[in-house]
């Protein structure tokens, strides 16, 4: 029970990872591969405001998140008009950066040896600290910023961020500043992905600049492509379907210790390759926002017939 | 460092420029590609370090002489990077399924290789390459670091020369710069893929046999190899006859931060530069040249877009 509960946080921190980038990925169109690097950011804010102001790690979580945004908003501002394989270059030179501070500035971050010691939430007086009851907060975590999430890709805001990415002039031209909807969704993706990264950091109790590298940040875009790009319950599906797949491995006894994890990484890989090469679209591709067939039925729009035209 | 105040400069200027040769040769190779494909093709670094591999097992395993292990090295890498670009790369349909699909192989080959030979590092047995010879009787060089500077030395001339004086480096160039207007007068672009990868890969397979006589090579060396030749081949911003050039510049300006400060700063520093670079570039043709007087009236239409 305490293994299932353990493995339903990870699964929530990946599903919170996977939707955040795809805010930027998938409906914006920009590929990052700095989501590791946030994660980290949000992971350190925590774990410092937790334990050096001795914060509830709820409120760390939040100004951990906020310490997140604010990076992801000076990135954001600063690459606005960066698009295309040159953002993909700019977020992985922002990962790497990011990470190598985190690394190398030990006075705060402890460095390589890692930051240990951060303490679970205290919610209602009581700490969380037994699996179930941290397992509930992680799951309302999860709930609150996926129902966020979906909202926000059904609401207008949602269906910009789209038209930027068919059409970035074509957004200008209808009146939508672009720079600032492309900044905006890089900040929530950000703080998202601080969340996740205060969560994972209060799970583990413990965090290390290597449990944030470029492959994690490589390994969330996985999710996405498994998932399918665009669609937030794809997004989810692809995090829980690819993080499963060590657990799979991990219950087969054949295979000695020391080589899991490259395995893993190895299928991690085949996964990548099988669904760009087989299913770009993933697995539950998305779908528009609109549904015409729909709307006609309910006589919101109606289509001319096309004899009549004609005539 | 046991040198006075003025021989520590100089000493660490022979470092950068050695540097910036090992870096020039992968940035060459992964510039030709990136170039003329536009495709990030990020398991370059991957096939790099399994050329060294496959030169290990040949002189090791195999017992083969070094220099005949290193020419069957070779052809191996260049033809991996052929086989990846005609059988995989070109079937998909957009870069960035290119640049996924080269993450995914990435990491495959670098975790099969950490399966087949474990982590640590895997180094040749000594050999002519790991020795030093003596210059002016004061001045200690390892072998294989002569031998870099020469390798990257003649790839730059010989890639200069490709480039600019042969039939094929005309195609190329057009590739570069236009794709679909050079299929129109007839180049078979999709042939010359074909041989940029192959040449690319060549040259990083080279660059992969210096890194394992050098230091030794491991599952991941060639990610770090990688993250320079990406910085230079960006710095270089399509540029070909800049890529050595920025090499080497990056190369000793990282060996003089050694110099003042903490060895440990060199990747943060130059990951910032490349960031700040990027972020200057994007926004200088629109903000900043406003600011400067014009010599010429504003290009209208057409240019400019096309060729960036």
């Amino acid at each position: 029970m305490t293994y299932a509960l353990t493995l339903l946080t990870f699964f929530c921190i990946a599903i919170i990872l996977a939707m955040s980038l795809n805010l930027v990925m998938g409906y914006t169109g920009r590929v990052s591969v700095a989501h590791g690097g946030f994660m980290a950011v949000g992971a350190y804010g925590t774990a410092w405001f937790a334990i050096n102001a001795e914060m509830n790690l709820v409120w760390a979580m939040l100004v951990g998140a906020a310490v997140a945004g604010v990076v992801g908003w000076i990135f954001g501002a600063a690459t606005a008009r960066i698009s295309g394989d040159e953002f993909i270059l700019a977020s992985f030179a922002l990962q790497m950066v990011l990470i190598e501070m985190i690394s190398r500035w030990a006075s705060v971050t402890r460095g390589t040896y890692g930051l240990s010691g951060i303490p679970r939430p205290v919610l209602f007086g009581q700490r969380l600290s037994d699996v179930e009851s941290f397992a509930a907060f992680v799951v309302v975590v999860t709930l609150l910023c996926g129902a966020f999430v979906l909202r926000l890709g059904h609401s207008t805001f949602g269906l910009a961020l789209r038209g930027v990415r068919e059409s970035e002039r074509s957004m200008q031209a209808l009146g939508r500043n672009t720079t600032s909807l492309k900044a905006v969704a890089f900040v929530i993706a950000s703080c998202l992905a601080g969340i996740a990264g205060g969560l994972q950091a209060s799970m583990v109790s413990f965090i290390h600049p290597d449990n944030f590298g470029v492959m994690v940040s490589i390994i969330v875009i996985a999710y996405l492509l498994v998932g399918g790009l665009g669609s937030m319950l794809g997004a989810a599906l692809g995090a829980v379907m690819l993080l499963s797949i060590p657990e799979v491995i991990a219950a087969t006894d054949w295979i000695p210790t020391n080589l899991l994890g490259p395995l893993e990484r190895v299928l991690y890989g085949l996964a990548l390759i099988l669904f760009v090469w087989l299913r770009p679209q993933g697995l539950l591709p998305e779908r528009p926002i609109l549904n015409v067939a729909r709307m006609r039925r309910r006589g919101l729009v109606t289509i001319p017939d096309p004899q009549e035209v004609t005539r | 460092m046991n040198g006075s105040d003025t021989t520590v400069p100089i000493e660490l200027l022979a470092n950068g420029v050695l540097e910036g040769s090992r870096i020039g040769l992968a940035g060459i190779g992964f510039a030709l590609i990136f170039y003329t494909t536009k495709e990030l093709h990020f398991a370059y670094g991957a096939l790099l370090t399994a050329s060294g591999y496959v030169w290990y097992v040949l002189t090791v395993q195999a017992n083969l002489p070094l220099l005949v292990g290193a020419p069957i090295a070779l052809a191996a890498g260049a033809a991996a990077g052929a086989v990846v670009q005609r059988y995989l790369y070109r079937r998909l349909t957009s870069h960035l399924a290119v640049l996924l699909f080269s993450f995914g192989l990435a990491i495959i080959l670098e975790n099969v290789l950490h399966i087949a030979f474990g982590p640590a590092d895997v180094v040749l047995p000594r050999n002519l390459l790991t020795g030093t010879v003596v210059l002016f009787d004061r001045i200690f060089i390892r072998v294989i670091d002569l031998v870099t500077l020469a390798v990257f030395i003649l790839v730059w001339l010989v890639m200069l020369y490709m480039l600019e004086r042969r039939r094929i480096g005309l195609a190329v160039r057009a590739v570069m710069r236009d794709e679909s207007m050079s299929e129109l007068v007839g180049i078979r672009t999709d042939r010359i893929k074909l041989f940029v990868y192959a040449v690319g890969s060549l040259v990083g397979a080279i660059a992969g046999l210096v890194t394992i006589a050098r230091t030794g090579v491991r599952p991941g060396s060639g990610f770090d190899v990688m993250l320079f030749a990406f910085i230079v081949a960006l710095l270089s911003s399509g540029r070909m006859a800049m890529v050595p050039i920025w090499s080497l510049g990056l190369g000793v300006f990282m060996s003089l931060v050694a110099w003042q400060l903490p060895t440990e700063l060199r990747m943060l520093l130059a990951f910032a530069v490349m960031l700040i670079y990027l972020v200057v570039r994007s926004n200088d043709r629109l903000r900043w040249r406003q600011l400067l007087p014009r010599r010429t009236a504003p290009a209208v239409g057409t240019t400019g877009e096309a060729n960036r």
